[in-house]
C-alpha cells in the first residue's frame, strides 16, 4: 500500500467505512511509514477538534414549543382558499342573475304552440287561426296546394305584423326541393308602387325569385327558390 | 390530507431531531433567526408530504434533506458574495501544535459561511452529524467521489482558516 492509497483510505477509516482487512493494511502502514502516522495523527486531532466544536451551538429555549405551534397552525384549515372560492361563486351567482334578467327565459309552450299553428292544412283553416290566434283577417292563398304548407305566423313586415306562409315542395321539374315563403299584407295597410305589379324579381343570389300578386284587398308577397311557382300550386283536377 | 395519526407522529420526529435540525441550520445560515425559521418551516414540509416518509429509520436524514432544500430554495435569490473559492487555501503546517487547542464556535460558523454552500453542507453532515460518505452522498444526490472531493478541499480551507493562527502563534512561543 502506497503512501498516496493510504491519506485516501484515512478518510473512509474516519468514516467508519473499511472492512477489517482494509484497516489492517492501513494500520501496517502507519506502523512504518513516519509521515504517514503524523499525517494521521495531525487529521485525528483536526477532525476531533471540529466534530467537537461543530454541534456546539446553543439551542434557543422554547423553540420546540414553537415549531409545535407552527405545526399546528400549519394543520388548520386556512379560512383564504374557502373564503376566495365562496366570493368567486358569489359573484357568479350575481352575474349569472343579472345576465338572467337581461334575456329572455325559453318557453316551451310557445315553442310547442308555434309548431301546433303549422298543422292546419287548409286555406279555411288558416284564415279561421290568424282571426282567431293573431286577431288578423287574411285572405289565404287558395291556388297554393296546402298539402304543401309547412308552416305559417305572422312576423315583423316593416313595422307592421303580417301573416307569412310558407310552402315546401319536395320537388320541382328539376327534381330539387325549393321553398315559397307567402306574405299576406293588407291593402288597408300597404300599397304597391305601379311598376312591381306583375312583376317577376330575380334576387342576387340566383336562387330565389320574388313574385307579387295584387288581389285588391290583399297584396301577396311571393319569395321562393326554384325556377317558378308551379310545384307549390294547387294542381287542376 | 388526514392528521391525527400524523399529527403525533410528527410531533415524535419534532422531539426527537429538533435540536440537531436546529444546529444544522445554524451551521448552515450562520444567524440564529434564520436557523429558527429553517427549522420551523422544514418541520412544516415534513408534516405536508408525511406520507412520503417510507421508511421511519430514515427520518433524520429526510428532515436534513428537508431543511437543505429549504435552505438553497432561500438561498437562490441571495447574493453569494461572501463565499471564496476554496483553491485560495494558505499554507497548512505539517505539525499541527499538541495539544490542539479548541476551535472556537464563532470562528468556525465565520470560516463555514465563507465556504460555498456544495461544500459546506458535506462538512457539516460529517462532522455534526456522522453520516457517512454514502449517507451524503445519497442526500446530495452526487456520487460518493464528490463527496469525498468535497470533504477534502473544504477540509483543507478549514484548517488553514482555523489553525494556521494557531500554529504561528506556537510557533513564535517556541521561539
Amino acid at each position: 500500500m502506497d503512501c498516496t492509497t493510504v491519506r485516501t483510505l484515512l478518510g473512509f477509516a474516519r468514516a467508519g467505512e473499511l472492512d477489517d482487512a482494509e484497516r489492517g493494511a492501513l494500520q501496517q502502514h502507519l506502523d512504518a511509514c513516519a509521515d504517514c502516522a503524523a499525517h494521521s495523527l495531525n487529521e485525528q486531532r483536526f477532525d476531533d477538534a471540529l466534530a467537537a466544536a461543530m454541534p456546539r451551538v446553543p439551542v434557543p429555549s422554547g423553540l420546540k414549543s414553537r415549531v409545535l405551534i407552527a405545526l399546528a397552525q400549519a394543520r388548520r384549515p386556512r379560512p383564504w382558499p374557502w373564503l376566495a372560492a365562496a366570493s368567486l361563486l358569489l359573484a357568479a351567482g350575481i352575474g349569472w342573475y343579472i345576465w338572467q334578467l337581461s334575456t329572455t327565459e325559453v318557453d316551451v309552450e310557445v315553442l310547442i304552440s308555434k309548431v301546433d299553428g303549422g298543422t292546419a292544412a287548409t286555406p279555411d283553416a288558416v284564415e279561421s287561426w290568424f282571426s282567431e290566434q293573431r286577431n288578423i283577417s287574411m285572405q289565404a292563398p287558395r291556388e297554393f296546394n296546402f298539402e304543401l304548407l309547412e308552416s305559417y305566423d305572422d312576423v315583423d313586415f316593416q313595422g307592421r305584423r303580417v301573416p307569412r306562409l310558407t310552402f315546401f315542395s319536395r320537388g320541382d321539374r328539376d327534381n330539387r326541393a325549393s321553398l315559397a315563403h307567402v306574405y299576406v299584407l293588407s291593402s288597408s295597410h300597404f300599397h304597391l308602387p305601379g311598376p312591381l305589379q306583375g312583376q317577376h324579381y330575380r334576387l342576387s343570389t340566383a336562387t330565389h325569385h320574388i313574385e307579387i300578386r295584387d288581389l285588391g284587398e290583399f297584396i301577396y308577397l311571393i319569395i321562393h327558390t326554384g325556377s317558378s311557382l308551379e310545384p307549390f300550386l294547387r294542381r287542376a283536377a | 390530507m388526514r392528521w391525527p395519526g400524523t399529527k403525533r407522529k410528527v410531533e415524535a420526529l419534532v422531539q426527537a431531531h429538533y435540536a440537531a435540525l436546529y444546529r444544522f441550520a445554524f451551521r448552515l445560515s450562520g444567524t440564529a433567526s434564520e436557523a429558527e425559521d429553517l427549522t420551523q418551516e422544514a418541520f412544516c414540509q415534513a408534516q405536508a408530504k408525511f406520507g412520503q416518509l417510507r421508511d421511519v429509520h430514515k427520518a433524520r436524514g429526510w428532515l436534513f434533506t428537508i431543511l437543505r432544500n429549504v435552505y438553497l430554495h432561500k438561498l437562490r435569490d441571495r447574493k453569494t458574495a461572501n463565499a471564496v473559492a476554496l483553491d485560495e487555501v494558505g499554507d497548512i503546517p505539517d505539525r499541527l501544535p499538541d495539544p490542539l487547542p479548541d476551535i472556537e464556535p464563532q470562528r468556525l460558523q465565520i470560516a463555514l459561511s465563507e465556504i460555498p454552500e456544495a461544500f459546506r453542507t458535506p462538512l457539516i453532515l460529517f462532522y455534526f452529524e456522522d453520516f457517512s460518505y454514502r449517507d451524503i452522498a445519497e442526500q446530495l444526490e452526487v456520487p460518493l467521489g464528490t463527496v469525498m472531493s468535497r470533504l477534502a478541499r473544504a477540509k483543507a480551507f478549514l484548517k488553514a482558516r482555523l489553525l494556521v493562527p494557531v500554529a504561528a502563534d506556537a510557533a513564535r512561543g517556541e521561539a
